[in-house]
This record gives structure tokens, sequence and C-alpha cells, in this order.
């Protein structure tokens, strides 16, 4: 059996298997100077794990041969992509007014871990909804 | 923009799916430019008047503003 993998997916997945590597490392050894370890090892070991699942995915839909996207998807990401930037955006805006009006203290962990949620809700909702409008 | 893709698609008695696969797109593509939903790009227009044996404007209506 001969697998035919691209250079770029090669590199895509030992960056995977570094991130995982990482996060293992921390849960394990937990540094010092990690202020979270849950959150750095759920973070870099996700990161590494989602790194790793989309390029296989790829990878198989490359040597299908089978067309799963094509100029509509790449038309609905980025529509989807800007209108998420247009959210994400208007939302980093009014916190960082109000935090600094307020002149209120967080720490940066839950609210960049809530601004990724939102960046990440956000895109999915808007791809769907333009994928059933065009 | 409106389209006559599905009355050249029944003339060739092809499916979308096989349509879709002859011009390098999915067939929910083909299916949302028959619906009006999708206005495919210059060259997918191409490719289809190509497939057809037409010209644009055959497959193709705008209607301006």
């Amino acid at each position: 059996m001969v697998i035919h993998i691209k250079t770029q997916e090669i590199i895509s997945i030992l960056f995977g298997i570094v991130l995982v590597i990482s996060g293992v490392y921390v849960l394990v050894y937990e540094p010092d100077w990690v202020t979270s370890v849950s959150g750095a090892m759920g973070g870099l070991i996700g990161a590494g794990v989602a790194l790793i699942l989309i390029t296989f995915w790829q990878y198989r839909s490359r040597v299908s041969g089978e067309l799963r996207e094509d100029e509509r998807d790449y038309r609905i990401a980025e529509k989807a992509s800007f209108r998420t930037f247009q959210v994400t955006f208007i939302l980093q805006g009014f916190l960082f007014a109000v935090l600094g009006i307020f002149t209120i203290q967080l720490p940066a962990q839950p609210v960049i871990g809530l601004l990724f949620a939102i960046t990440g809700v956000s895109y999915v909702v808007f791809f769907y909804w333009y994928r059933n409008k065009m | 923009m409106e389209n006559s893709l599905k009355v050249w698609r029944a003339k060739r008695d092809i499916t979308q799916e096989n349509l879709a696969s002859s011009v390098g797109v999915t067939r929910q593509t083909i299916n949302a430019i028959e619906r009006g939903k999708y206005d495919p790009s210059l060259e997918l227009a191409f490719r289809l008047a190509g497939f057809f044996e037409c010209t644009i404007e055959d497959i193709f209506l705008y209607k301006g503003e």
C-alpha cells in the first residue's frame, strides 16, 4: 500500500503531535511557569488533536478523489468569516471600552477563552446560515 | 440572475450529480444554481456553457436592477 502524503500534511501532523506531547508534559510535570495547568493542557491537547484530525480528513478527501468543497463552499466560508470578524471586532471594542471606563481588572485567560468560544460559535452559526441561504 | 440550467439538464437527461462531476463542483452547488440561490463564478458559467455547447447567455439571464 502506497501512502501519498504531502509535505504540508506531514508538517501538520508533526506539529499536532508536538502540541499533544506539550499538553501531556504540562499535565504530568505541572511546571511552575504554568499558572493554569488544566487550561494549558486542554488548549494544547485540543489544538493538537484537532490539527491531526483535520489533516487526516483532508488527506482522505484528497486521496478518495471525491469533491467535498467547491467555489460555493469557499464563498460561504468567506461570508461567514467576514461576519465573524464583524461580531468579534465589535465585541472586543465594546469590552475594551467597558473595561477601560470602569477600570475593571479581569484575569486574561477566561476573557480570551470566552472570545475564543464566541469566535468559533459565531463562525459555525454564520456558516450554516449562509449555507441554507445560498 | 435567472437561469435555465434545469431545462438544459433535462434536455441532456443527466442528473445533478453527473453534471456536477462533469464541471467539477458538488451536487449541492448545481442544486443551488438551479434554485436561483447561488450565482456561479464566471469560470463555472463558462464550464457549464461548454458542457452544454451553448453560450453563457443561453443559460443565464442577467436582470439588471
